[in-house]
């Protein structure tokens, strides 16, 4: 479903080239629950980037169901962000001066739904992650946990194929770390959704049915066998 | 499109310090342009209102005119500011050498006959020693000498004008004395008593009611202020009796009077007296487009106020941007359109327009009714230019109103423009890595 061919991606730093990516391959099928893993640097985050159409890579391709994302224009582009993927973050990345509800309504927003449609699928969102009395809070006043299961719940609003999550338990303790990886598996368990989740704990990756390591910008191994 | 109010109203809310600052900027723009255009507004009503007060089949005839069309204008803009241009004594104000080749009067019979015309008048003032039994000493007036019948013809052009004590000038007058109100008190006369001008004694004959009203053009100064005398007897005071300030023609209902006023003119011209003859409408339109100069030009310096306060919402829009570009990012991994971002901050700094607008057109009112106001009072208190007083009514029209609103949301939008397109513009990734 989701395909990266020869992905290279430099980041400038003034004069400095920093590669990130230097030539990645990688497959995803529909339903699978795929972990990459890799230290810091390896460029797990990047490959995630451009794979959900957030960055374009200099060059390779990633396609989604066949069409290439970088042949797109902008705008069909962020539709893709839209409606086809949904991005959970490191640092969950709310509007801090919206409640649950609101930023979880904001992908809608930019859809052109009612603001009763809108309300409703939020509200069920909400409640799908164990939030339905949280709904005018903000973020700054929920435990971080909480605030990632709004940060899914948003993710999951557009009712997109993908989830693509970027060291999704990194901001939490451990207790509530394994519940979020826990409401992540079930989702790819129960509804079908696509998983990929960038992370370098074990014990996250154990959960994936595909673990896929990087180092210096490169896939070094590729299995569904343990470590 | 509500979403994105909505939206902006909540995004100006969290920095509500900023956003204040950024609205009173735009406030003292839109409320000085606003009230200078009241103001301005004001004036060239209240100078349309006299002129059709006087009708527009009138013709007003000024001395001088060798060149009728400046010269009017020139006269028309005089008059407009009245400014205390010191009057010789005894020289009146035709221009110098006006008909010295022959001596002669103002045909005012002859255009009293003519068949386009209805009704004429004339008016010469003149500055004059002033004295009476009830003052010490003497003071130098001004006295105005008026054809008989001049009041009840043109009354539009004594706005105010009612006699309160004894009557007014009648034909066949001789040393009669009519005087506005206060001089009366500064006399310390009544009816009947008597006033030395220059050399001869005039009988008070009437007093007029004191009034407020005022208007531009007017030759007599303040009605309160007036001395008026049959026209003839000031050429006894001060001889040349070609001289004249002012006539008034009306023409006949159905005539045109752009040729009527070439027929005043020449008649005038036979007599040997250059004249300028021009129609009411055509004066009342070049004062008007005068007045319409002044204000185009103090509106231009007012609105640099409004370009400080459009750079002022440029500078919040920037900061909010930079601030927000995390958010931005946010709204872009969500899906959110390049479009979208930029109708979002569009309609963000256009609502710091609009509330700048709408507050600021409320300020702009108060202080046009103020300003107008305090300056007419300031005219009425300087007695020499109190004829303009009434002049500074603002008028705070609705399509104003609208019109600063809806100017004031596209400055505003004009002015987020570019930190819009810059937000609309950022790279989604790069926008997230935002600290």
């Amino acid at each position: 479903m989701l395909e990266a061919r020869g992905l290279v991606r430099t980041y400038r730093l003034g004069r400095a080239e920093v590669p990130a990516l230097r030539g990645v391959d990688l497959e995803i099928s529909e339903g699978e629950f795929l972990a990459i893993m890799g230290p810091s640097g390896s460029g797990k985050s990047t490959l995630l980037n451009l794979l959900g159409g957030l960055d374009l890579p200099d060059a390779g391709v990633v396609r989604y169901r066949g069409v290439e994302l970088s042949r797109q224009s902008r705008e069909a582009l962020a539709e893709f962000r839209g409606r086809k993927v949904g991005f959970v973050f490191q640092t969950f990345n709310l509007i801090p001066t919206f409640s649950a509800l609101r930023n979880v309504e904001l992908p809608l927003v930019f859809q052109g739904l009612s603001r009763r449609e809108r309300r409703r699928r939020a509200e069920e969102g909400l409640a799908q992650v164990g939030l339905e009395s949280r709904l005018r809070h903000r973020p700054g006043e929920l435990s971080g946990g909480e605030q990632q299961r709004v940060a899914i719940a948003r993710a999951l609003v557009a009712d997109p194929e993908v989830l693509l999550c970027d060291e999704p338990t990194g901001n939490l303790d451990s207790a509530s770390g394994a519940q979020i990886m826990e409401l992540l598996a079930s989702l790819n368990r129960e509804r079908g959704i696509t998983l990929v989740v960038v992370t370098h704990e074990p014990e996250v990756a154990r959960l994936a049915g595909r673990r896929v390591l990087m180092r210096d910008g490169r896939i070094v191994s590729d299995g569904s066998g343990e470590g | 499109m509500l979403d994105s109010v909505l939206l902006a109203f909540h995004n100006l809310r969290t920095r509500p310090t900023r956003a204040g600052l950024t609205i009173l900027g735009v406030v003292v723009g839109v409320a000085a342009v606003a009230a200078l255009v009241a103001i301005g507004q004001g004036m060239q009503r209240s100078v349309q209102e006299q002129f059709r007060a006087i009708g527009y089949n009138t013709v007003v005839v000024t001395p001088g005119g060798a060149d009728a069309g400046t010269s009017a204008l020139g006269a028309a803009a005089d008059r407009f500011s009245s400014l205390p241009t010191p009057v010789p004594r005894g020289g009146g104000t035709g221009f110098p050498g006006a008909a010295l080749r022959r001596a002669t009067s103002v045909p005012l019979d002859r255009i009293r006959a003519l068949p386009e015309v209805v009704r004429a008048g004339v008016i010469r003032t003149e500055t004059a020693f002033v004295t009476s039994p009830g003052m010490s000493g003497l003071g130098v007036l001004r006295v105005t000498g008026v054809s008989a019948g001049i009041f009840d013809d043109f009354p539009g052009y004594f706005p105010g004008f009612a006699v309160d004590q004894g009557r007014g000038l009648a034909a066949g007058d001789g040393r009669a004395l009519l005087l506005g109100s206060a001089v009366a008190a500064d006399l310390g006369v009544t009816v009947g008593s008597t006033v030395q001008i220059e050399d001869q004694e005039f009988t008070v004959v009437g007093i007029l009611a004191s009034t407020t009203a005022s208007g531009v053009g007017i030759t007599y100064g303040n009605l309160n202020l007036a001395l008026f005398v049959p026209i003839e007897q000031l050429s006894t005071l001060f001889g040349s009796p070609e001289r004249f300030t002012l006539g008034l023609v009306e023409a006949r209902t159905g005539e045109d009077v752009e040729r009527v006023a070439e027929v005043v003119r020449t008649t005038f011209t036979e007599s040997g007296i250059p004249v300028s003859a021009v129609t009411t409408r055509e004066l009342s339109a070049r004062i008007t487009a005068v007045l319409g100069g002044m204000q185009a030009t103090l509106t231009a310096i007012a609105a640099v106020a409004l370009l400080v306060g459009a750079i002022g919402v440029m500078n919040t829009m920037y900061t909010s941007v930079l601030e927000r570009t995390r958010h931005i990012g946010v709204m872009k991994a969500v899906g959110a359109k390049d479009r979208q971002v930029l109708g979002l901050y569009l309609v963000e700094s256009g609502l710091l327009g609009l509330l700048g607008g709408g507050v600021g057109v409320g300020v702009g009112a108060a202080l046009s009714g103020v300003v107008g106001a305090s300056v007419g009072r300031a005219f009425e208190a300087s007695g020499e230019l109190a004829s303009l007083a009434g002049t500074f009514s603002p008028r705070m029209e609705a399509w104003l109103v609208v019109g600063a609103l809806a100017g004031s949301f596209l400055l505003g939008a004009m002015a987020g423009a570019l930190p819009a397109l810059r937000a609309a513009r950022l790279r989604p990734v790069e926008a997230l890595r935002h600290e």
